[in-house]
């Protein structure tokens, strides 16, 4: 480009201009200067370009030095620093500021209600979601030796498919621990089976002992309130209890050196001393024990390489140990001294786990207890963005809405000399003041909320643990990013008013930002669907899952433990009028206790299937409501029926008979080279796990002896339950003094099974509900800002005679076009949705019409409520009012 | 080369000596400066055009603006009455601190330490 004199003047004045001690005459009397100086040096041989760029550099080096002794005659406050260089215009300016804010609060006092009621809700939300998070990732991080402590794991493949199982066999941690100089430690927990402790004469059934060795305070770090961690189990017949359990046996007495006696499997019979009391387990772990008994002591199966038992292992490694190289030593190492078939299809591999990821990632059967899942985490996550994404929306909804009352304050800031630069920070400031006020109030209501929000989700969360340092960091941080990402869009569009137009009330066309907002308000409704779709589907399954027939009657089952009195017990159940039956079985349904598959054949073929195996009574199947649908039940008076068999539904069609009655009389013998016994039987399928597995095939027995009996299930009938249980408690425990009681429901225990995934669900309900709540109170201030808008549009067609109705049409017509577009988003979003949590289930709904249908109903209802009241007023209102306001 | 204090302190009466020759504008008054001093008193614009401005706004000097011939603008500065009085009164003070000097730096001085 050819250089232009003029231009260049001009862009050089404006930058002289800047200054606010430079007055615009002064900058006139400059360029003059400056005119006069190039034609000077232009005399001097220079030629036009060189003598301004030479000019203008020797004066623009200067400016700063002009600006400030122009400033020095003009200024009354002599400082030191001068203005535009104080940097302090925003703390000066700051009280004024805060008291425009809080007037603007108190102007509108149901936008600010909308505003920061809803942002706290939003913030509640995620502050409750953040600990959840918190703990979530927390877990097992507390130890000392975290980073070299793995669980070892093994992957099964089989011709149905592959097995991920996390237990192991007796001998395999001490053998990888001699084997491999990687391997520094190696701990072993063996759950004990059904123990019972007893101390004096109190007995108690326990479910959470187990053996371990003595490097378990090595490897794990607990905290000890008596005893000493070294030596606590180094010798056999020592346990080290928790402090509860410590209350619970020995109450305030000091429990060191005292006995317990201990019977169950492994070892039979033992007698322990206390050596040490450690704290309960914190929530964080993944650990769950009630005592730990030493390892030494176990005679049982020490070489048998063949069993998998309940055992997990844990190996302390060297740090900066090759894990990969590791697990395919302990790969070959394990399949060598079990002696598997190294050409084998099937591959059995030996993984290493952290211990830090057991709880969210690991995908191993078998452990302490149920894990937690890493898709929760995401579910409840994306939740909480999506909520105060909503409360965002909501903000900026309202924030720009209102901004267009606020064009005469813009206008006269601009007039006294407000940059745009200042006006945005002076409105994002607002926005930050907000989200602090709703941050502040967010926290408090996460506070309030916090035991209900425990209670529904089944967590232990602790609102301590958000004066850590992570999280203050994190909340900060949240509300800073509120605050901006909300305030942004409101303050640049509001500081860009032009000061004329704003001044001269000439009305701003509403369109301004309409677009954005527009979409913003699609994007709740289609937040809000999806969450109320996904909500009902996920309140359909578990319904489902509840109501489902079960292939027998799952109502007032009551389950007690076997008694070796079993005569005297049941005789006396029997003649009570209250119970309607009694039965022994050696595993109730709907509950994975004592589960055992077998091989099963038909003799002279070769083909091998494994069967779910269920010893039990000739009460069974009567008591439980069970339907036979070919042949007979079992007779005690049959001496054969000991060896035969009743075999479900499933098992019939797995063996190749395709009715039930062709079963019948059939023969059918046990893999391992047991006798024969006869199809007596067939029953109708009913489920024996949860419902996210298929029913098995199964096969119920009725052996000879008492080997299998341990549960005894009554039907009782519902007229005075708590009387009738008390009684079968007395009854028991009278009939079995040293027995430890237990009972459950059978339906309670069907419960249990899908806890998560109802907890899961109530959770999600009660976000989503926080969701929807917020979104529909940002519709409602929006509708009654645009509302106020189109008073004087309402009072010209009211004038020229449209009706109520038709005015109300006028407005719902923009937002059932929003609505409809939020609904065509939302509905394939939450069907992949749905069908992907639906998917883990065997037994499940189809996700249809009613789901959308009720999802439009809740929507729609919501909206046209809210619009349909705020309408009616507007259009009620005497239009002569509005039109002649100005 | 002229130090700041120095200048600062004389910028009154020279420019008020200098605009008592006729008016004139800003840049001619440097150039006559440097002319003057044989090129040591180097004024810049930064210290030129806020004194200009004071005593304008004490009412020593009056400004106009005034259009060239090729239609530029210039601002030309002129003493007014009072500044007149006001260079009386500077050529007085300066003339007696010229004085004391020029006694006091001339070796046959009265004035001795003794």
């Amino acid at each position: 480009m050819a250089f232009d004199l003029d231009t260049e003047v001009n862009k050089w004045a404006k930058k002289l201009a800047k200054y606010p001690s430079i007055e615009p005459g002064y900058v006139e009397e400059m360029t003059s200067h400056l005119l006069d100086k190039i034609d000077g040096l232009k005399d001097s041989g220079y030629s036009e370009e060189e003598a301004f760029h030479k000019a203008s550099e020797l004066l623009l080096d200067d400016i700063e030095e002009v600006a400030k002794e122009f400033r020095s005659p003009r200024s009354k406050r002599l400082r030191n620093k001068p203005d535009w260089n104080e940097n302090s215009a925003l703390l000066q300016l700051l009280p004024n500021y805060l008291k425009i804010a809080l007037r603007n609060l108190r102007r509108n006092p149901a936008y600010s209600f909308i505003n920061i009621f809803g942002l706290s809700i939003a913030i509640a939300c995620c502050v409750l979601v953040l600990l959840f998070i918190l703990q979530e990732f927390s877990y097992d991080k507390y130890h000392e030796n975290t980073e070299d402590v793995y669980r070892v794991v093994k992957t099964r493949e089989t011709s149905d498919g592959e097995y991920y199982s996390a237990r192991s066999q007796v001998p395999l941690g001490p053998g990888i621990e001699e084997a491999f100089p990687e391997v520094e430690q190696s701990v072993r927990f063996w759950r004990s089976f059904q123990p019972v402790l007893g101390y004096e004469n109190n007995f108690f059934n326990e479910s959470k002992l187990y053996f371990t060795d003595p490097e378990v305070f090595d490897l794990f770090t607990f905290e000890f309130l008596r005893g000493n961690p070294a030596s606590a189990l180094a010798l056999p017949g020592t346990i080290v209890v928790t402090e509860s359990m410590a209350d619970k046996y020995f109450g305030n007495a000091n429990p060191i050196g005292e006995t317990l006696k201990y019977s169950g499997y492994p070892e039979g019979e033992l007698e322990l001393t206390v050596t040490a009391v450690i704290e309960d387990l914190p929530v964080n772990t993944h650990l769950d024990f009630d005592f730990l008994v030493s390892m030494h002591d176990i005679t049982t199966e020490r070489e048998n390489w063949g069993s998998h038992k309940p055992i997990w292992l844990y190996v302390n490694l060297t740090p900066n140990t090759l894990i990969a190289q590791l697990e395919d030593k302990l790969t070959e190492f394990d399949n060598q001294r079990s002696g598997n078939d190294p050409d084998s299809p099937f591959k059995n591999i030996t993984h290493l786990e952290p211990i830090s990821s057991v709880h969210l990632y690991s995908e191993f059967e078998g452990g302490f207890k149920p894990g937690g899942t890493i898709s929760y985490v995401y579910i409840f996550s994306s939740l909480a963005l999506f909520i105060l994404l909503i409360g965002c929306v909501n903000f900026v909804n309202l924030a720009t809405a209102r901004g267009m009352t606020r064009t005469r304050e813009v206008g006269v800031r601009k007039v006294i000399g407000a940059q745009q630069s200042q006006l945005v920070n002076q409105f994002l400031g607002e926005s930050i003041l907000l989200s602090t006020i709703a941050g502040i109030i967010g926290v408090f209501f996460a506070k309030v909320l916090l035991p209900f929000f425990n209670e529904l989700g089944g967590l232990h969360i602790n609102f301590g643990d958000l004066m850590r340092p992570t999280a203050i960091l994190a909340l900060i941080g949240l509300l800073a990013t509120i605050g901006v990402a909300a305030g942004a869009y409101p303050s640049l569009f509001m500081a860009r008013f032009k000061p004329v137009s704003v001044l001269k009330t000439k009305i701003q066309s509403g369109n301004k930002g309409a677009f954005l907002r527009k979409s913003l308000v699609v994007l709740q409704f289609s937040i809000s669907v999806v969450l109320i779709i996904s909500t009902l589907v996920m309140h359909k399954q578990l319904t489902f899952v509840q109501q489902k027939n079960l292939g027998f009657n799952k109502d007032h089952l009551f389950v007690v433990p076997y008694t070796p009195n079993e005569e005297e017990f049941i005789t006396r159940m029997e003649s009570r009028s209250d119970i309607l039956g009694v039965t022994i079985s050696k595993r109730v349904p709907v509950n994975d206790i004592n589960y055992d598959s077998r091989g099963f054949r038909i003799p002279g073929q070769d083909v091998i299937k494994r069967f779910q195996n269920y010893p039990a009574d000739e009460h069974f199947l009567p008591t439980y409501e069970m339907n036979l649908v070919a042949g007979r039940n079992f007779n005690p008076d049959i001496a054969q029926d000991s060896a035969n068999f009743i075999i479900n539904e499933q098992a019939a069609i797995e063996l190749g008979w395709s009715t039930p009655s062709e079963a019948v009389g059939e023969i059918l013998s046990w893999n391992e080279s047991n006798p024969y016994g006869t199809i007596i039987g067939v029953v109708e399928d009913f489920h024996t796990t949860s419902l996210y597995e298929e029913v098995d095939p199964l096969v119920l027995s009725y052996p000879a002896g008492d080997f299998w009996k341990t549960f005894i299930t009554l039907r009782i009938s519902s007229a005075d339950i708590s009387t009738t249980l008390s009684e079968i408690e007395e009854v028991w425990k009278n009939t079995t003094p040293e027995g430890a009681f237990y009972n459950f429901f059978i339906d309670e225990s069907l419960i249990q099974m899908h806890e998560r995934d109802t907890k899961l669900q109530s959770l999600f309900s009660f976000l989503s509900l926080m969701a929807i709540l917020i979104s529909s109170l940002g519709l409602f201030g929006l509708t009654s800002f645009l509302i106020v808008k189109m008073q004087k549009a309402i009072g010209i067609h009211k004038i020229l005679g449209a009706s109520h109705l038709q005015v109300i049409n006028l407005i719902s017509k923009n937002f059932l076009a929003l609505v409809g577009i939020g609904f065509a988003i939302a509905i394939p979003v939450a069907w992949i949705g749905a069908t992907k949590w639906l998917e883990k289930f065997a037994y499940k709904i189809n996700p249809g019409l009613t789901e959308i249908g009720l999802a439009a109903l809740v929507i729609l209802g919501s909206m046209v409520i809210n619009i349909g009241i705020q309408t009616y007023k507007a259009s009620v209102a005497n239009p002569v009012k509005s039109l002649r306001s100005e | 080369m002229i130090s700041r204090e120095l200048k600062a302190a004389s910028s009154k009466p020279v420019i008020l000596s200098i605009l008592s020759k006729g008016d004139s504008y800003g840049y001619q008054i440097l150039q006559d400066i440097l002319e003057l001093s044989g090129g040591k008193w180097e004024w810049s614009e930064a210290m030129l055009y806020p004194v200009l401005h004071r005593l304008n706004s004490e009412g020593l000097i009056q400004s106009r603006w005034e259009v060239q011939e090729n239609g530029r603008k210039r601002k030309y500065y002129g003493l007014t009455n009072t500044g007149r009085e006001a260079l009386v009164t500077e050529q007085a003070q300066w003339m007696n601190v010229h004085n004391v000097l020029i006694q006091l730096w001339n070796p046959n001085s009265k004035l001795s330490m003794e």
